[in-house]
């Protein structure tokens, strides 16, 4: 027997601000434990505690171990089936769809951010090499603010978090790195003995909230109107840096002439703040530069999401706190994902079979998924999603479901979503595959390598694409385009360029099983001044956006959205120990919360006669659940929060249209902080 | 409890049932007709000790009453308690039972796996599937009981791992099986079981 651990290298891929790089411990072919990475610079060695239970998550008893097919579906019957089988099902039924609707568009793919390693394209890349096919589009966690900082800046880019500790004053607007990114913590507390202050502005009072110098409670969505009254304070008093404005933006006069005409009573009404709160945020921004904003993603799934992103931007413009070290508008990068994306494009040979894609908007899937007719849907595949846990109109896409022929799931946990799947394949963790993985947030990119074999029958996403690529076109010649002969290495090295290579100063990807690499973007969003966006400046009046029907400013005050049928506003923050509906099942975390609840002012609850943990029924345009009360005297008297990781919330959830997201991810994002609900004590 | 007139197996009935159970839990008997099943209950009729015992005799006789609907239900049920996709309702795994938090191929699968190399044994693709699998255990028995030298070593394992566990496991599928067939595989199992304690904490000098 080996005495000695083998040590490899992996990274979280999930969908968080850290993609922390693991190293994984293994001793004869057992993962015995995981740890952080120090080579990583940004996560510096350390995981959350989701990371530090990964060993529960590969090796849980619940995990997804065969093939398994489900008939009738729904019916919790399970059969299970060898992968030769599963492969031979899946390749009949795409074949005989192809024959009777003489196209592949009646094949759908699901996919979102479950897994966010590169490698985890390879679904797509096989439908894509199928031809048209149908195809979920769209995000539901960041359009409108893609959209916003895309329409100002041109491009997305983040700073280095050690820019920071140059900052003088820290404003986490709408973002609780307490709970939701732990890495942050040690920069922001470091610019804090630097002498920093940090100021929260959130609906919620946060764990983070708690922590900083000065914390704000705005009413949800009101964070464009808090800008707003901020600009306009800044304008009457004098505050803002001309010289930069006259620099490096365009449209000042046309945005001044705007705000001039709001009315400052009216902001402060909207956003819920006295003038001297606003005075002091003026002149944090103004006085005590330089200022870094760090915008959260909750802000932005309301109606007016995008334009909150843009109102937060051009106040930061005004006040000359872009591209300078320690300042910035943060809210996400891409700058980094330097990937040729090889993996998505295996286009078919065949000219009159030509790639493309059906797009069914994933915000709006039940509804989508009915319209289109020609031809219809019929086969699904979800993959890296728990569809029926985190989508709207929930019922509609149950019913939508049922009109399906075969759906397909490749999940690691039996969820809400597989039970209404005919075929359940087990996939492989990180611990099991390769994979190259980039964050949003950093700019480190980490290899992820496998430890152990593949647990079970599990198999990888690509491995899954690489079998039904073969089979199909065992059918039918050129059937499928995806490569079936390429090892993983090979498609793990045909993402890389020279200049991908030159900016992460390697020269082959297997240096990245020494440690993950910076790659040599900026340290400061913008330092060069050098903004994408068609005048080469930040638009403060975008015509692009005027184009597309949205107002040229980001500024503004918000409309009338209120509803006094229901009056109270049901937030949908995340919770520290599990992301959406991912790490339910571990044992330890059960603990801490073993059921589902919804959080309200004592008060409130005290007017309504609701007792603690009294079961209590919330009320939606949509539907209606009943769910136990919980108190925290964190949230304001008109508003709720609930933690979407359960199936129950999504009763009460429709699609809201936010205003963006069209642009950058092709499908505007869905308000789902904007839910209006009324509350009554259950009888 | 049942009240035992005879407490001893032969080494013949032993392995068969340690077999049995083996193949079971291997999953080699899913496709088994109602004769089949009958031909089991007659089998097991001529292990006398069975026969008289409460459990045991329910066993048989559910074995000899097997009908068609019950095939038909038989293996969604066995996936449903063992195998998956959903939660086990009672799980195979012998971590599952000594895990605090029910993780498998933990110290306690690893403890499992010592015992194998120990003999010399190593489970196929190891680190693939998880040692401590009720297959493997009862394969493991079965190895151990057909050679006499290894009695102790049979006796070690029985009373530090397969004594431990399996009792929990039956009382699991007592509690939810939806299936004639797997409750009378954990009514055989668990009077066996009851029957092996007898013979091993007995204190027989030869368990051969």
């Amino acid at each position: 027997m080996d005495q000695t651990y083998s040590i490899t290298r992996h990274v979280c891929p999930r969908n968080c601000y850290s993609t922390c790089s693991i190293l994984g411990y293994t001793k004869n072919g057992h993962l015995q434990k995981v740890t952080g990475d120090h080579k990583h610079g940004y996560t510096k060695g350390l995981l959350c505690a989701k990371g530090y239970n990964y060993i529960n998550n590969v090796y849980h008893p619940d995990r997804l171990k065969y093939p398994m097919r489900q008939y009738p579906r729904g019916s919790g019957q399970w059969q299970r089936i060898s992968w030769t089988e599963a492969i031979d099902i899946i390749a009949g039924k795409i074949i005989e769809l192809n024959h009777r609707y003489e196209s592949n568009l009646s094949l759908a793919l699901n996919k979102y951010s479950g897994n966010m390693g590169i490698l985890h394209h390879a679904m797509e890349g096989f439908f894509n090499g199928l031809g048209k096919t149908s195809r979920a589009v769209g995000n539901p966690c960041w359009s409108p603010g893609m959209d916003a900082v895309y329409y100002d800046y041109g491009e997305h880019q983040t700073s280095d978090m050690q820019d920071i500790l140059h900052s003088e004053t820290i404003i986490l607007w709408g973002i609780n790195p307490v709970w939701t990114s732990i890495h942050s913590l040690n920069y922001i507390y470091e610019a804090l003995r630097r002498g920093a202050k940090v100021i929260t502005i959130d609906p919620v009072y946060t764990e983070t909230a708690k922590k900083s110098d000065t914390y704000i409670q705005i009413k949800p969505g009101s964070d464009g109107a808090l800008a707003t009254a901020i600009a306009k304070y800044i304008l009457e008093h004098d505050l803002f840096d001309r010289e930069f404005i006259d620099q490096y933006t365009v449209g000042w006069e046309e945005l001044r002439d705007y705000i001039d005409q709001l009315s400052m009573e009216e902001a402060l009404n909207q956003c819920g703040q006295t003038i001297e709160a606003i005075q002091f945020l003026a002149e944090r921004l103004a006085k005590h530069r330089p200022v870094y904003i760090w915008m959260g993603f909750g802000m932005q799934r309301h109606r007016n999401g995008g334009q909150n992103i843009r109102a937060i931007n051009a106040l930061a413009a005004m006040t000359g706190n872009i591209g300078r070290q320690g300042s910035g508008a943060q809210f996400g990068q891409r700058a980094t994902w330097k990937f040729t994306y090889h993996i998505l494009n295996p286009f078919p040979d065949d000219k009159r079979n030509k790639a493309g894609v059906r797009p069914l908007d994933i915000n709006d899937f039940a509804n989508d998924l009915q319209k289109q007719q020609d031809p219809p849907v019929k086969f699904l595949w979800i993959t890296c999603r728990n569809l029926l846990t985190q989508s709207a109109n929930v019922e509609e896409l149950k019913k939508a479901l049922q009109t399906l022929e075969l759906i397909v799931t490749v999940e690691h946990f039996m969820t809400e979503t597989t039970q209404y799947s005919d075929l359940v394949l087990p996939a492989t963790t990180q611990f099991e595959e390769w994979d190259i993985v980039a964050s949003y947030w950093h700019h480190w990119i980490s290899i992820n390598q496998p430890a152990i074999e593949p647990y079970y029958e599990s198999k990888s996403e690509l491995e899954i694409a690489r079998l039904l690529s073969k089979k199909l076109n065992e059918y039918k010649d050129h059937f499928s385009a995806f490569p079936t002969d390429m090892e993983d290495e090979q498609f793990i090295e045909q993402e890389f360029t020279d200049e991908f290579y030159q900016a992460l100063h390697i020269k082959d990807w297997r240096e990245l099983l020494n440690g993950p690499r910076r790659v040599d973007v900026q340290k400061t969003a913008w330092g060069t001044m050098e903004f994408k966006t068609p005048s080469g400046k930040i638009e403060l009046f975008s015509k692009q956006a005027l184009d597309n029907q949205l107002s040229p400013f980001g500024m503004g005050l918000m409309e009338n959205g209120s509803n006094p049928l229901f009056p109270y506003i049901l937030l949908l923050n995340h919770e520290p120990f599990r992301i959406n509906s991912q790490f339910q099942n571990l044992t330890s975390f059960k603990k801490i919360s073993r059921e589902p609840c919804i959080y309200l002012h004592p008060l409130l609850a005290k007017e309504k006669g609701i007792q603690r943990y009294s079961m209590m029924k919330v009320v939606s345009e949509k539907g209606e659940i009943t769910i136990r009360a919980n108190f925290s005297t964190d949230l304001n008297q008109q508003t709720l929060v609930i933690f979407p990781n359960h199936p129950l919330v999504n009763k009460l959830i429709s699609f809201t249209a936010a205003d963006m997201g069209k642009v950058m991810t092709s499908g505007k994002g869905n308000a789902l902080n904007d839910l209006h609900v009324n509350i009554t004590k259950l009888c | 409890m049942t009240k035992l007139t005879v407490i001893h197996m032969d080494q013949g009935d032993r392995l068969l049932l340690y077999q049995l159970f083996w193949h079971y839990y291997r999953g080699d008997l899913m496709k088994l007709t109602t004769i089949d099943w009958a031909n089991l209950a007659e089998l097991l009729r001529t292990m006398t000790v069975l026969c008289e015992s409460e459990f045991g005799n329910q066993a048989i006789t559910k074995f000899d009453e097997v009908s068609e609907e019950t095939l038909e239900s038989f293996v969604f049920d066995y996936n449903r308690l063992f195998v998956g996709p959903n939660r086990l309702h009672a799980s195979p795994y012998e971590s599952t039972y000594s895990n605090f938090e029910g993780t498998i191929m933990q110290q306690e699968t690893i403890k499992v796996r010592n015992f194998y190399h120990y003999e010399g044994l190593q489970v196929a693709d190891e680190g693939q599937y998880p040692d401590d699998h009720i297959q493997y255990e009862l394969e493991f028995i079965c190895y151990l009981l057909n050679q006499n030298e290894k009695g102790p070593d049979l006796k070690l394992f029985l009373e530090n791992h397969f004594f431990k566990w399996v009792d929990k496991h039956c009382e699991r599928i007592e509690e939810h099986s939806q299936n004639q067939l797997t409750l009378a595989f954990a009514y055989l199992l668990k009077e066996f079981l009851q029957l092996e304690k007898i013979i091993i904490e007995g204190g027989e000098p030869n368990v051969n």
